[in-house]
């Protein structure tokens, strides 16, 4: 059932912090084994040649010593994904999502073709959202053999809460009314 | 007021949780310190913060809500007790405490001056 519950990837937000700029240096091979600095070998020998086995190089100093103090820096409170609950009974299934911070009118919910579709936009200037600004989608699939009649959201404390109740299943008896 | 981005430039807190649960993000101005935790889910009846001289004790109370007939399928949310501790400035005083929870995040605001004695920071919900 896990894999029935699929989530797609959010889009990332586009954060200054992780560009990369590529070095304007060439990188430094004197760790390895093989000198290649008069080019590299001829090609035929590529068939005996063994892999440039890297010297055991010292750990970065951010690795070697473990930070006393944590990460304060103002993302590191920030969710990339939306964490979420999936449970079942035999009446309904209720999905529990966390939107902590966020606004439920940026949020947009639908039902179709057996999956619940979760829509959220995260504005930047969203104050203590604990959802990383950007477009956030999240889909999960209900299972085979239910056909949702009926949806419920409702939104505390910081967690969305669906409600999807199942269509009850065998036959349905309904009662004639006489009416002469 | 403006976070301080820059972590080496804070001499403030050392977190002494276990877990990681809840996130939580500190920032600093001249005056105050904001500590923000993410507990999506808690309601002010099931969070306890107390300030012991320079340790905040954030501590919380799981109440899933979900009826005893449901199973879980999928469990992603990071859910249960959590106390977690924030050791805060030795060297300065606080007051003025001011704590609020809302949409699940729970903001404590702390003022340097006056000196530290026990207080329970009381939660309103705004």
């Amino acid at each position: 059932m896990a894999d029935s519950a699929r989530k797609s990837s959010p889009v990332r937000p586009q954060l200054a912090a992780v560009k990369w700029r590529m070095p304007s240096s060439p990188p430094d091979t004197s760790a390895l084994d093989d000198d290649w600095s008069a080019g590299p070998p001829p090609r035929h020998s590529f068939i005996a040649l063994k892999a440039p086995r890297a010297k055991a190089l010292p750990l970065p100093p951010r690795m070697a010593e473990p930070r006393a103090k944590p990460s304060l820096a103002p993302s590191a409170v920030l969710a990339a994904e939306i964490a979420y609950d999936v449970w079942d009974s035999a009446r309904a299934m209720l999905l529990l999502i966390e939107l902590p911070g966020v606004d439920p009118e940026q949020a947009k919910l639908s039902l179709g073709g057996h999956a619940i579709h979760l829509e959220l936009t995260v504005p930047q200037s969203a104050r203590h959202a604990g959802i990383a600004p950007g477009h956030h989608e999240l889909t999960v699939q209900l299972p085979d053999g239910i056909s949702p009649d009926a949806l419920d959201a409702s939104f505390s404390h910081g967690v969305l809460r669906v409600r999807v109740s199942k269509a009850q299943a065998g036959p349905r008896h309904v009662r004639i009314a006489a009416t002469d | 007021m403006t976070p301080l981005e820059n972590s080496e430039a804070l001499p403030i807190t050392r977190r002494t949780a276990s877990t990681s649960f809840p996130a939580v993000r500190l920032t600093e101005t001249q005056d105050h310190v904001t500590i923000v935790a993410l507990v999506p889910g808690f309601r002010e009846s099931d969070l306890d913060i107390t300030l012991v001289k320079d340790m905040l004790c954030l501590s919380g109370r799981c109440s899933s809500g979900v009826p005893r007939d449901f199973s879980a399928v999928h469990r992603g949310r990071r859910s249960g007790d959590f106390k977690t501790e924030i050791k805060l400035l030795a060297d300065v005083a606080w007051s003025d405490t001011d704590a609020h929870l809302e949409r699940g995040v729970l903001t404590i605001r702390l003022r340097k001056d006056a000196p530290a004695s026990r207080s329970i920071i009381p939660i309103r919900l705004t």
